[in-house]
Order: C-alpha cells, then structure tokens, then sequence
C-alpha cells in the first residue's frame, strides 16, 4: 500500500446500539493537506479518526489510503504505516525515550544501527536533547513526553499522521510552541495530517481546512479563512464566533494600546 | 548439642530436599497454570469471574482437608485407569503436588489479574496505535508492566506453598512437616519447633529473594532479578543435591507408620532390619488409619504394622466379633482373596482398644468393668483420640452397655493422656498397649459382653512384595516375639515427659530386649 497518497472516507458509518456515532460521513483528503476535525465531546470525531487506523471498526463504509482499502488490511501492518498521536500520550514507563521512540521500526525490524540513527534524528526533529535518549520517560516534563509522543508516531517515516487532542493537556504555552512546531513538521516532511480537536483557534491557525461535526455528521468544510467569515449554520457560527470574538478584542487592546 | 538437635539434623538433608522439591515444583506449576489463565481471564470477564472464583473455593477448603481429599480422587483415577495398565500413585508425592499447586494458583492468578488490568488505558492504547499484535503487546507492554504486581502474588503464593508443604506427611510426602507431626505425637518439642523453625526459614529466605526479584523488575534493574533467580536456582539445587543419592526407587522399600509412637517404632524396628539385611529402606510416617491400608494396597507401602479388630471392622466393615483366634484366621484369608494383601503373622501383643480411668477414681467408684461403668457414666466425661467416636467398636461398646457420658470430647492420642491427668477427662479410650496406663496409674475396664474384638498386632505385606524373600526373611523373625509388656516399656521410653527416647532409639532397644 502506498500511504503517501490522500485519504478518501466515503459513506462511513459506527454506530453503537442505538447511538450513531458516525453517521455517513464522506471527505477527501488530498495529499499534504492538515486538516482540524472539530466539534463537541459527542459529536463523533475521534471515533471518525480511529475508524482510520481501525483502532475502530467502521459498521459501514469505505476507507482508501492511497487508494487502498484499509478493511483488507492486517490491522498492526495498517498501523505500523500510519502515525498516531493522543492525548494520553502512552509512552511506555519501562521503556527509555530513546526505547519509545524505536518502537515500530523495531516491529518492522529495521537493522539496530538504523534504529539508532533514526532515534538521534527524530529527537534533533522534536528539538530534544540527543541525551535525552537515555532518560525515563517520566522524567520528562508534559510538553518533552508529547514531542516524544510525536518523535515516535513518525519514526517509522509515515506519510499520515492521525491526531486526538494531542496537545490538549498542556498549558497554553507550551500547546502554543507545540502546534506550531507541528506545524512546521507536517510542511516540511511533507504529511497529510487528521487533527482532533475541540479547540477552534488551535484549528483555525494550524490547519489547512477544518471540518465541523455534530451528531456524526459533516456541519461545515472549509477553509479556516472562509470559516471565520461566518457561517450560515447557527451551531457553526456559534463554534467560530468565540475564537473570532476574542481576536477582535485582542486586536482592539493592541490598537488601543498604540 | 543436645541428642535431639543432633538427631533432628541428621534427617535434615531429606526432609529440606522434598520439602523443596515439593514446594518448587508446585510453585513452578502454579505458575504454568495461573500465568496464561490470568492473561485469558484479563480480557474475557466470564473466565475472570469463573477463575477467580473457583480458585478462592479452593482456598476456603483447609489446607490439610485438601490434601487429604486428593488421596481418595487418585485412588479412583487410578481404578479407572487399571486396565489400561497405568498405575496412579494416590499417596506421596503426587496428591501432595497437585493440592499445593490449587493452592498456590489463587495468589498468582489475583494479582496477575490485577496487574494486567491496572495498567494505564493509555499506555495499551499506545500499544494498539502503534500497531503491536496481541502477542508483541502481551510481551513488551503488559507483561513488563504487569510484573511487579504479579509477582507480589508469587510471593505469597511461594510462602503459602512452602507453609502448605509440611500437611504432606499424612498423605506419605516426605517434608519437614515429618518433624512437626512426629513430634507431636512423641511429644517430642524439639522436632516441633525445628520443623516450624526450619519451613520458617526456607519460606523467609525464599520470600527474600522473590522480593529482591520483584524490586528488580519494579526499577528495571536486571542485575538485582538476575541475583534473586540465581540464588533461588542455586539455593534449590543445593537442596535437591541429598536426594539424587541413594537406590532407585525400584529397590527401596517402603515401611508405613500411622500416627502414633507404637507405629513409629515399630516402622523403626522394621527398617532397622531391612537395613541389617542391606536393603535401602524410606518410611512414611504419620498415615491415616485407613490411608495406610489402603496405600498397602495400592503398593505404595510395602509393608507396616495394623492391629487385627480395626481391619476387621473398618477394611471389611464386618460387626460380628468373633474370639480372637478365628478372627485373626478369618481376616488373614479375606484380606488375601479381596486385596492381595498378606498377613505375615501376630507380633505377639494385642494393642486393644480398652476404657481407662484413674486407678483411685475407680477403686472410689467401685467400677472394675464397662458394666459397672454404665450406672456412672452420666457423671463423667469421655476424652476419646480423634478416630474412636467414629469407629464401630464406640457403636458396639454402647449397645452392648448403653454407655451415656455426660460428655464426650476427642483429644490426640498425646493430648487424651493429659486430659485425663488434669481432670477435663474421667475415662478415657485407652490403647492396651499403651505405656502410660501403668505409668500413669490407670486401670483399664473388662469387657465382659466381648463388645470390642481382639486387636492383634498384625504385620502386613503389600501384593507386590507377596514372594520377597528379602522383605519376609528380615520380618518373619519378629512375628510372635513381642510381648506386651516389652512393646509398653518402648512405648513409655518415647512417651514419657522426662529422658524421652527417640522412636529409632526407642526400636533399639527394643530390638535388643527380644533378641
């Protein structure tokens, strides 16, 4: 299966018992682009997210990455290709970073040395200390266990990245230099990026296209530009109105100010 | 030292060898059976809750009553599996083995359990995310991770285990248990206390080293796991060393003993002559009255010493008592035709169940037999040994008399004795060969009714040793030459609460008196 190809969703549905948790839902997803899956708790993004990677098994519905269903796929091999980042992070306590981060080449079983390369490159990548390596991941602070949280879903050089809040347990500062680190990632390794998030303005100055969901199904698909323009779905327009409300604001201090 | 401690070292090697060989093994099994059924029942909540609830059944069943429960389910396994030539042994090793194993197996399994479903939902999503099959995550993820709480479980399963491992002696298992339980019959409290002593040690020491394996595995240190596993290998191994001497159990023979100092002596006065005869010889102490006639039977044993009347009445449930000469006749043959078994002949003393009471409270009474025991039993207490209420001669001796204590209370055969000199008991189910009836001036009531049949002290051989020349030539000398008041004074040598005797002392000098 070639993964540097776009991602096509076409008719997805999951449903558990009576609640639909997605509910046809169809997008695709050029190569390269970053796109933000946003909406409320419920609204079925991250279940639309992990039906990619089948950490969720779609009811309904076809998945292709690079044209390839992914249903025929074995799910570790699928996996294995594709990066995955969460919230929870899940680094291995009894594993060091540099263990971490040589997780999945040393599933595909890449020559040792080769993994050790890799882990020096990726941690110059995430701009962690080379040192870094050899220390438990516990010692590392919230904001260095997410960039090895990152280093690790892309040593294996995927070409899709799936993300599930993955910058939502930090502070605002660090989920700031984080995202737009990511950012820069993505740009020059030349990703296609899922982003799970509730945070709209983190959507809105990260990615390429943002698509809102409510009741597992598509409200809006847009630009970020387009979005913040308005929206004429009242559920949208509420979403995007506090990020736009609060920028103005700031941008009316700053004139002030001057 | 003293000859006690000295005597107790001496077996030291043997017992501390079974007693690990026992105990590792059942650990090792435990660990086989609970590792995979803890991963299986992690993920499936039916088999959780069908596991973890059998295995706490199992623990709620004493552990001696366990034991003794697997006695009887070999013995009809081994039924089953007779005519495909297959022999199950139901005594030793094998019971003792698979008991402990039930036991060690809820420890591992809890906590495994635990371990495997404490671990941060994350850090298996991870796993998953990564994509690690099921396998590559059980071995790199949760085992690791699950460790240090699974083995706090081995833990207390190995000082379970080993604790468990001294109830083997009654099922013919070898184990420092043998200190404890023929101590406690000879009174001997230095056997006690060394048997607890010594599985106190091996459970502390093996406790240890689990633990230092366990930190280990907590802080990823393979340094501290590498030196507990070696120390435990190696500590085992070295315990093991005493057993690998010796003959094969093709050649050895086997001499049965019940729980009493008669039977310890006379297993002792037994293999003493085997020994003289150049056989290497094992004994298996502290046997239940009706496990060691089966195990004769089964040919787990070789030979031992049964008194005529219990094998009447329990082997061959008969009620009937007829005089002594016939019965004897009588039973020689039934045991041959229904199960192989020979009695080789009379020692020459009768070791009879008999009531006794305090010399001076009988004379007061005016009571010299049962039937004018039966107008004062109302005002006195029976202290019985813990198989006489439930043996036909009680149900006999009641009917024939109409025997009505004002109570009745059971007691080992030590503990009878000192009931009765401290007065929480008035009469008690005395053995006639008992030393401490004279010593203890106590007198024993006629049976004029002939209530209880006669007790003869029968040797036994098992089917397979029928045509030993070896086993017959060294025990045939013995039969008639034992008188009762001989088979009294070694039975007080080892009874008594001052210069006690050992059971092997004891049978010396014995053997040396009917020379």
């Amino acid at each position: 299966m070639d993964t540097g190809a776009g991602v096509e969703i076409d008719g997805v549905v999951k449903t558990y018992g009576s609640a639909t948790a997605v509910d046809h839902v169809s997008l695709s997803i050029p190569q390269g682009q970053f796109v933000a899956l946003v909406g409320a708790s419920g609204s079925g993004k991250t279940t639309l997210l992990k039906t990619l990677n089948r950490l969720i098994e779609p009811d309904a519905g076809v998945i292709r990455i690079g044209g390839e269903d992914v249903t025929a796929a074995d799910p570790p091999t699928l996996r294995r290709r594709i990066g995955y980042v969460f919230q929870g992070i899940g680094l291995f306590p009894h594993l060091t970073v540099g263990e971490n981060i040589a997780v999945v080449p040393s599933l595909l079983g890449w020559p040792k040395a080769e993994i050790a390369a890799r882990v020096i490159e990726l941690l110059e990548l995430v701009d962690l200390p080379g040192e870094t390596a050899a220390r438990r991941s516990s010692a590392l602070s919230g904001g260095q266990q997410q960039r090895v949280g990152v280093a690790r879903a892309l040593a294996a050089r995927p070409k899709i990245m799936l993300m599930d809040e993955p910058f939502g347990a930090l502070d605002p500062v660090t989920r700031d230099t984080l995202g737009q680190a990511y950012r820069k990632l993505h740009d020059e390794l030349g990703l296609t990026t899922l982003m799970v998030t509730h945070d709209v303005q983190e959507a809105v100055l990260l990615a390429d296209r943002i698509v809102v969901m409510k009741g597992g199904q598509v409200l809006a698909d847009d630009t970020p530009r387009a979005l913040m323009r308005g929206h004429p779905d009242p559920d949208v327009e509420a979403l995007i109105a506090t990020p736009r409300r609060q920028a103005e604001r700031v941008r009316a201090l700053m004139e002030g100010a001057a | 030292m003293s000859p006690q401690v000295a005597a107790a070292f001496a077996v030291l090697p043997r017992y501390l060898g079974w007693h690990v060989a026992l105990s590792a093994s059942a650990l090792l099994l435990g660990l086989l059976i609970g590792l995979p059924l803890a991963v299986g029942a992690a993920r499936a909540p039916r088999l959780r809750w069908v596991s973890l609830t059998l295995a706490s059944l199992v623990q709620t069943v004493p552990s001696l009553a366990l034991l003794a429960l697997f006695y009887p389910l070999l013995l009809a396994i081994s039924a089953a599996l007779a005519p495909l030539h297959l022999k199950v042994p139901a005594l030793g090793f094998l019971p003792s083995l698979l008991a402990l194993t039930l036991y060690s197996i809820l420890p591992i399994l809890r906590n495994t359990v635990a371990g495997l479903r404490g671990l941060d939902p994350a850090v298996v999503e991870a796993a998953d995310g990564l994509g690690m099959t099921r396998t590559q995550k059980l071995l790199r993820v949760e085992a690791p991770l699950a460790a240090p709480v699974a083995m706090a479980g081995v833990r207390t399963a190995a000082v379970w285990t080993i604790g468990a491992a001294t109830l083997s002696t009654p099922v013919g298992q070898t184990s420092l248990g043998d200190y404890i339980f023929s101590g406690l019959q000879t009174e001997n409290w230095v056997f006690v206390l060394f048997g607890c002593a010594a599985s106190a040690v091996l459970a502390i020491a093996t406790d240890q080293l689990l633990g230092l394996i366990e930190v280990g595995l907590e802080r990823r240190d393979l340094r501290r796991v590498g030196i507990g596993a070696a120390a435990l290998v190696i500590g085992a191994a070295v315990a093991l060393l005493p057993l690998l001497g010796g003959a094969g159990p093709k050649d050895r023979y086997v001499v049965g003993a019940k729980n009493f100092s008669e039977q310890f002596i006379l297993a002792e006065l037994i293999s003493d002559r085997l020994h003289a005869g150049g056989a290497s010889v094992e004994t298996k102490q502290g046997l239940g009255s009706v496990v060691a006639f089966r195990a004769l039977q089964s040919n787990d044993v070789d030979a031992y010493v049964d008194y005529s009347g219990t094998l009447w009445a329990n082997v061959l449930h008969r009620t009937d008592i007829p005089p002594r000469a016939v019965l004897l006749a009588e039973l020689t043959r039934e045991l041959k035709a229904k199960y192989g078994v020979t009695v080789l002949g009379s020692l020459g003393f009768e070791n009879a169940y008999a009531l006794a009471m305090k010399a001076d409270q009988a004379q007061a009474l005016g009571v010299k037999s049962l039937d004018d025991l039966s107008g004062h039993a109302g005002q006195l207490t029976l202290g019985a040994d813990l198989e006489f209420l439930s043996r036909p001669e009680w149900v006999g001796l009641q009917k024939a008399y109409g025997l009505q204590f004002r109570g009745q209370r059971s007691f080992s055969p030590t503990f009878m004795y000192r009931a009765i000199e401290g007065g929480q008991a008035d009469v008690i189910s005395a053995f006639s060969s008992d030393g401490r009836i004279a010593a203890d001036r106590l007198v024993t009531l006629s049976d004029p009714k002939s209530a209880i049949p006669a007790y003869d002290a029968v040797v036994l051989i098992s089917p397979k040793r029928v045509g030993d020349q070896r086993l017959i030539s060294a025990l045939k000398p013995l039969i008639g030459a034992i008188p009762v008041e001989r088979m009294r004074e070694a039975n007080l040598t080892v009874d008594r609460d001052s210069d006690k005797k050992t059971p092997a002392e004891a049978a010396r000098a014995l053997a040396a008196a009917i020379r």
